[in-house]
């Protein structure tokens, strides 16, 4: 089956090297390596592709440059005369990718017709500014490695291009992602279609955004591996007034500043409906493949105003079946200079090896390879006092992982693949808040515990500490095995897999001094936070289970049709292990299909379920204390004073508490009107039940009041409270307790538009433009702004409360980049006009006095009220508006701003560049009052320059470069 | 091995140079402004068709020495269309043999004879990158890129990064902290010819961000100016062999914002316009005190250029329009300043080539300019300037026969009148300034592989001044103003020398050094014009980098 290569012992290495190269770690590299030689026989199906692979520059003929299709496992190696050849190639628009070690990595998109042969002659150079054809922004018709759902490719020129920090600014080449400048000022995390809704300030407070529920629901896969926020504790709870803390990631996505954006080869955002390979997600998919393999030595310098960063990354292959790659990122920004002393910095560095075992290349593909990473990484966010503006205000943060990560690949003869994954997070994230505060005088206890006792009078101005000190941990395994099955239907992909994951917090945890709490205010009911140990909360054990087939197949008349159905079935388990019985499991079916009726023309369309396994945060809330004061005897005499304070406990955990279930469904076509030119549009609908919010469970506690004895003024001694309680009466109060209460929809469109370069201009001219509308919907009831009153206001007797809320949002975001490119000065300029044609925001509730829906007693119990009775008399004292919503449309003129990147060959393989951001330092729209304004980040320009530390070796002449 | 170790090093050695001149070390450093673009090495003559040089505006400078020339250093004097009416339509037939120059400037500036808008200390880094291609006889290219890293000790009064354009509106404020200047531009020009026809395009950008080192009272400023010029030519045989005609129209669009952080009791700054006394401006609460420009200017010029009497000549005129606004209110419509001026320049330049051993240049430009501001709390203008500049450059480079040695003399002759009338006062400024200077350069090589250049140049001012009288203006006006003016009446003397090494390399390369030393100080034992600030102020600069031309 498989036909015979030319034996060639540096082949081999080669063969080793650039399977390191693009095979990064669980994403799938191209199969059938040997199968697709230059003199290999045509496939059963499909049509062979070959020609030649040269030097832009010397036009001299390259060997040993991998070929491949993307998205499909078709590949092969150019032979001494550059030629290459691959057949079985499905027909219709693929991309056809070449890399060669010290060469920049080079892509062609191709038609493919329905029979024959076509030749592709392919060009490679040190710099890939000097390619005709390079690519600097996301494609968004590319293909993601073993997914067919709608998805956009990032590949390592479109990053350098991009004068990115972190990942997020490398994301801004997707539809809809609005951009931000480099640097590492605040947290960066992302969600995938989704947009900002409006926030009512009382029904947000500790409750998440749509922003946090997307990006919890955006999952993160870095080489193979997820990563996980799900063991994340930094947070202090639902108190509202604690939420300040702008250094935690907590509730949302991953930190994404951890991930450089310099030693990222390329990144997959897989929009649509992913394979059912991928769990704990609702929102999307971003596949990051970090660089390693034999990567010439390249050191990165980038300088703006406000951000410094170096970064070295070199690979190196020693005794022929093995490959180190080491690399490191550090970079520091300071958001205000000069105004505040504020900064953010980040090291990173990882270390990757592969041993490869390859045997009988030339005969039988049949391989072993072993994939080791240790990566590293701290990020730190310090906020220093500024005595002069906010005196005894700080705050600092220092978030520090590790991971160490080993595959195992066996490839078969015959094309099985059998992989086995292992990964170990370990994380180390400290956070220290100071803030001067003033309180009244106020009863106070400390108690821990359950129960009464004599608390004391506390009041006056202090200084409130507290850390946050959290050891997230993560420990995951995946089996997957890949199979050809020879099912009649046509070529066949099937994968099946499971995976083993289970995270836990082993950190100190809440920590501050009882009496100096980071809040002030107290009621009389609502007590004071108490420290929390996080390795005190159970582990978080998932297991899951998933099959995945990939089906392509000719149909009628040559039209080629692709189909991806999958299963998988997510369990989360209730005891410390994946032993236990389950508290939760989500079947997930997934389909995508695909046809391309005619060569210029292709429809997709797909729809599936996708679940997201609850946070350790969610499933494990801190228990809530509640302070009722018995006795509340002031004096001006401290001696004489009486407090008595009794302390309830509550649990706010949700036993029913599971997955976040979500359906996505979406549709689109991708027309090729003429050569280079793509349009794409994609329609899709994403409804996720059962987001994580806060229920506020009502209850109530009995209270009791106390005679008391010896209260003369004067005697220098406080009363003594007579025993047993001479009444009690009940005090109101709400559990704040996650719940799968809340519904998250986003709907919209994509539509990219790439046009081909006017050749007079060197220039051509890409669109990329969303609509989306968000909901964020709460099922739930609520109590409005003013509960507290009514806990400690014996007289009221009773108060509404209304039902959910929806927060909606909109937005229509167009991009515009025009792209000047002279590869013979290896010059590319890109101007990126970022348009936001409609943006507006708005929560959907009713507001008049009629609204409420009910009334909750003291007693906690919830009493309804038909909407035909709430303008009865007996009703009076409920119909109050309902406040804290932004009913209004509250909207901005549509408005624009400028970015400009300008890269330039430097000394043959480097690079300088430069950017600004908002380069017109457009200020933003404002109307007459001033109010409900739009403001651009201002004005952020710098540097970079990559330098090729060493040599690049000459095609033909040595095996795999360095 | 040891080739190959070369381009490595080379790559080591020029990325450590530009890390060296961004990185935020402390280290003595660069120039007061990066405007000259003598100040990373390159004659100003190879830079004067960037749309980014100023539009409709004639901002006051220091008296400096005239530029040495750079003999050996740079690329002779050009002359033409593209390189003395900024017309990229001309780029084809300006350019030489391909151009290539890296080079990375340090230098110092400092010293009491300033003006009180000026910094006081100012070290500087910078990174400079040009070059042109022809890639064929009817297409060509021309780009530069400098970054350009301040740290200023005792900074200036002014918020605005440019004090001394011809409009009357400045905010200053009370301190004069330490900070942080950064800068970026970019520029270039592509030209095309069809036959007798031409076409061109040239684009620039410019950033720049200023911000306060750890300060009380924390202020920031950023600039952003985009330029571009658009043109055409014809070559017009009837005029003879080699001449054209041409036409441009040139925009210039820029916004800066300065932010002044407030602290509660420390904070002050002044909206000065024009003569009279601002009102205090006090900064104790949020927000911050923000004032935005927004600047806009455009022009249109004609060009003709040939060859006759054995000399290139070119001559040119333009009429350009500049307007600014500023205003402090973040709102739609905001009560603004606004400024006007119009602009006329005209300029001829011939250069000869004689026996291929001398090169001759001679260029005189006239420039005037009328400009009128409006307050936003009164109606009418309130202020007026009229103000003209006239200059004259000889340039004579020798090379004697069989001979290791060259020359440079070059010659220069300005003259400025500024006439600056406030209504409101009402009060008048009337200045006219003479500068007439010289300078000489030799480059000798000692041997194939190094050369030795030593240059010197001089100028001398003296004016005629009718300015207000201090003791009947406010205090502001004693303060912030009042000293500049003095400062132009006083006769002041301007050197500088230079000592340069180049090591010509392969293929047309050179690596090249130069440090210069400028002075300025004012003439007479005691100071002639009351207020005028005394002392000396010097500028060091050091250049070095690699050439290919």
């Amino acid at each position: 089956m498989f036909p015979e290569l030319p034996p060639a012992p540096r082949r081999r290495l080669t063969t080793v090297a650039l399977l390191f190269l693009t095979a990064s770690a669980g994403t799938a590299p191209p199969r059938c390596l040997a199968a697709q030689g230059p003199t290999g026989a045509p496939g059963a199906a499909g049509v062979a592709v070959s020609g030649t692979v040269r030097d832009a520059a010397t036009h001299v003929s390259i060997r040993d440059a991998l070929v491949w299709i993307e998205g499909l496992d078709r590949a092969t190696l150019s032979d001494s005369t550059g030629r290459y050849r691959l057949t079985g190639v499905p027909s219709g628009p693929q991309v056809l990718s070449v890399r060669r070690i010290g060469f920049a990595a080079a892509r062609q998109p191709v038609d493919v017709p329905v029979s024959g042969t076509i030749t592709i002659d392919l060009e490679l150079a040190a710099n890939a500014l000097a390619l005709p054809n390079v690519i600097v922004t996301a494609d968004a018709t590319g293909r993601a490695r073993g997914e067919l759902g709608t998805a956009s490719v990032i590949e390592r020129d479109a990053i350098a291009n991009q004068t990115a920090t972190s990942l997020l600014n490398i994301l801004e080449l997707i539809p809809g992602v609005a951009p931000r400048p480099p640097g590492l000022d605040g947290v960066q995390q992302i969600g995938l279609r989704t947009v900002p809704t409006s926030t009512a300030a009382s029904q947000t407070a500790g409750g998440p955004t749509a922003a946090d529920i997307a990006s919890a629901g955006t999952l993160i896969v870095t080489d193979g591996v997820p990563l996980s926020n799900n063991a994340n504790l930094q947070s202090t709870g639902p108190r509202g007034e604690l939420q300040f803390l702008s250094a935690s990631s907590a509730g949302g996505g991953v930190d994404l500043r951890a991930i450089p954006a310099s030693t990222i080869e390329r990144v997959e955002v897989i929009r649509g409906i992913p394979s059912a390979r991928y769990g704990d997600v609702t929102q999307g998919v971003i596949l990051v493949d970090t660089r390693a393999g034999a990567v010439a030595p390249e050191l990165t310098l980038h300088y703006d105003g406000n951000t410094t960063e170096g970064s070295l990354v070199a690979g190196r292959e020693f005794r022929a079946r093995q490959a180190l790659t080491f690399s490191v990122d550090l970079a520091r920004t300071e958001p205000s200079p000069g105004v505040t002393s504020d900064q953010a910095s980040r090291l990173s560095t990882q270390l990757a090896h592969r041993f490869a075992g390859v045997r009988g290349l030339a005969t039988a593909p049949d391989s072993l390879t072993l994939d080791t990473r240790l990566s590293l990484h701290a990020v730190t966010d310090d906020h220093p006092e500024r005595p002069d503006v906010i005196p005894g205000q700080a705050s600092w943060s220092r978030n520090a992982g590790g991971r160490l990560d080993t595959r195992a690949r066996l490839t078969r003869p015959g094309g099985a693949r059998y992989d086995l994954t292992g990964s170990f997070d370990l994380g180390r994230q400290r956070a220290f808040v100071q803030s001067s505060r003033i309180r009244g005088a106020l009863p106070f206890t400390d108690r821990l515990t359950e129960g009464r006792q004599v608390g004391k009078f506390i009041g006056g101005p202090y200084v409130s500490r507290y850390d946050l000190d959290g050891d997230p941990r993560l420990a995951y395994v995946r089996f997957e095995s890949s199979l050809d099955p020879a099912w009649p239907l046509g070529t066949q992909r099937l994968r099946l897999g499971g995976e083993l994951r289970r995270e836990w917090n082993a950190g100190a945890g809440y920590r501050f001094d009882v009496e100096f709490p980071p809040q002030t205010t107290f009621n009389g009911v609502n007590g004071f936070d108490r420290p929390r140990a996080f390795s005190a909360t159970p582990p978080l054990p998932t297991s899951a289970l998933y099959a995945d087939d990939r089906l392509s197949r000719l149909l009628p008349h040559g039209v080629p049709l692709n189909v991806q159905a999958g299963l998988r079935l997510d369990v989360l388990h209730r005891g410390r292990w994946w032993f236990s019985k389950a508290r939760d499991a989500v079947p997930q079916g997934r389909l995508n299909a695909e046809v391309a009726p005619v060569s210029w023309l292709r429809l997709r369309a797909g729809v599936g379920q996708v679940a997201k396994i609850p946070s350790l945060a969610q499933l494990y809330p801190a228990p809530q204390y509640y302070d009722v004061v018995n006795v509340n005897w002031f004096t001006n005499d401290p001696a004489e004073r009486l407090a008595v304070l009794s302390t309830f406990i509550r649990n706010a955990t949700n036993p029913d508490l599971g997955f976040s279930r979500a359906r996505q469904a979406e549709a689109g076509v991708e027309i090729t009107p003429f050569r280079d030119a793509t349009i794409a549009v994609v329609a899709f609908s994403d409804r996720t039940r059962g987001a994580v919010g806060f229920r506020s469970q009502p209850q109530y506690l009995l209270r009791e009041h106390f005679d008391f004895v010896d209260s003369t003024r004067g005697t220098g001694r406080p009363p003594t409270i007579i025993e047993p309680a001479s009444f009690s009466d009940t005090v109101p109060i709400l559990i704040d307790r996650p719940a799968n209460n809340l519904t998250l929809t986003s709907s919209g469109y994509e539509v990219t538009a790439s046009f081909p370069q006017i050749p007079a201009l060197h220039t051509r001219v890409e669109v990329a433009g969303s609509w989306m509308r968000t909901d964020l919907i709460g099922r739930d009831i609520d109590f409005g702004s003013g509960f507290s009153s009514f806990q400690v206001d014996g007289r009221i007797a009773r108060r509404p409360y209304w039902a959910g809320l929806e927060r909606t949002g909109q937005r229509a975001l167009i991009t515009y980049r025009l792209i000047h490119h002279q590869p013979a000065w290896g010059l590319v300029v890109t101007a990126t006009i970022e348009q936001i044609a409609k943006e507006n925001t708005r929560d959907v509730a009713g507001t008049d006095s009629l609204a409420f829906a009910g009334y909750v007693t003291r007693a906690g119990q919830l009493v309804p009220v038909p909407a035909a009775q709430r303008g009865d008399a007996q009703y009076g004292d409920l119909r109050v508006p309902r406040t804290g919503l932004f009913t209004q449309l509250s909207g901005v003129a549509p408005d624009w701003y400028l970015s400009v990147q300008v890269a330039k060959s430097f000394l043959g393989g480097g690079r300088l560049s430069f950017y600004a951001f908002n380069a017109l330092d457009r200020a933003g729209r404002f109307d007459v009052t001033g109010f409900s304004s739009r403001e651009w980040p201002p004005l952020r320009f710098g540097g970079e320059l990559s330098l090729p530390l060493g040599r690049r070796s000459q095609g033909g002449s040595r095996g795999a470069g360095p | 091995m040891r080739r190959a170790a070369r381009p490595a090093a080379l790559r080591l050695v020029l990325g450590g140079a530009v890390v060296w001149s961004i990185v935020p070390l402390h280290l003595p450093a660069q120039t007061a402004s990066s405007d000259r673009a003598t100040d990373a090495g390159l004659p100003a003559s190879l830079l004067k068709w960037s749309p980014l040089i100023s539009l409709a505006d004639l901002p006051r400078e220091l008296p400096r020495a005239p530029a040495l020339a750079g003999a050996g250093f740079a690329p002779p004097p050009h002359v033409g269309a593209f390189w003395d009416a900024g017309n990229p339509a001309a780029l084809v037939e300006a350019l030489g043999p391909d151009y290539t120059d890296l080079r990375i400037t340090g230098g110092h500036e400092g010293g009491a004879f300033r003006r009180p808008l000026d910094a006081g200390t100012v070290d500087a880094r910078q990174f400079t990158a040009m070059a042109w291609r022809s890639a064929s006889n009817r297409n060509a290219a021309i780009g530069r890129a400098l970054i350009e890293r301040e740290s200023v000790q005792d900074a200036s009064n002014a918020d605005f990064a440019q004090p001394f354009a011809s409009n009357p509106f400045e905010l200053v404020d009370t301190t004069s902290p330490p900070m942080t200047r950064v800068r970026a531009t970019l520029d270039g020009a592509l030209g095309y010819r069809r036959g007798t026809w031409g076409a061109g395009l040239s684009v620039g950008y410019d950033a720049r961000d200023h911000h306060t080192d750890q300060v009380r009272f924390p202020r920031r400023g950023l600039l952003s100016t985009v330029g571009a010029t658009a043109g055409i030519a014809r070559a017009v045989p009837l005029l003879g062999n080699g001449t054209r005609i041409g036409a441009h129209l040139r925009w210039q669009g820029a916004t800066e914002t300065v932010t002044l952080n407030p602290v509660p009791g420390v904070s002050a700054a002044y909206a000065l316009a024009g003569y009279d006394e601002p009102d205090l401006i006090v900064i104790a609460q949020p927000p911050a005190y923000y004032r935005r420009a927004a600047r806009d200017g455009h022009a249109a010029g004609l060009s003709a250029e040939g060859v006759g009497f054995g000399a290139h000549w070119v001559v040119g005129a333009e009429r350009g329009r500049a307007t600014e606004g500023q205003w402090s209110v973040k709102r739609a419509n905001p009560p603004t300043d606004s400024w006007r001026a119009d602009v006329w320049n005209a300029f001829a330049t011939a250069q000869s080539r004689v026996d291929r051993r001398a090169l001759l240049t001679a260029g005189v430009r006239y420039q005037t300019l009328r400009g009128q501001a409006q307050r936003s709390d009164i109606a009418g203008v309130f202020f007026r300037t009229t103000e003209n500049r006239l200059s004259f450059r000889g340039d004579a480079r020798l090379a004697a026969r069989d001979s290791a040695w060259t020359a440079t003399f070059a010659t220069t002759v300005a003259r400025e009148g500024r006439l600056r009338t406030d209504y409101l006062v009402p009060v008048a400024s009337r200045i006219t300034t003479w500068q007439p200077g010289g300078s000489i350069e030799v480059l000798v090589a000692l041997d194939p592989s190094v050369a030795l250049s030593l240059g010197a140049s001089a100028a001398r001012t003296w004016s005629d001044a009718t300015l207000p009288r201090p003791s009947s203006m406010g205090p502001l006006y004693g303060r912030y103003i009042a000293p500049e003016l003095a400062l132009y009446a006083t006769p002041a003397f301007a050197s500088a020398i230079s000592l340069g090494i180049r090591r010509p390399g392969a293929g047309g390369s050179s690596m090249l050094a130069r440090i210069t030393r400028e002075r300025l100080r004012p003439l007479g034992s005691s100071t002639p014009v009351p207020g005028a600030p005394g002392g000396e102020r010097t500028l060091w600069t050091f250049s070095a980098g690699w050439a290919r031309f």
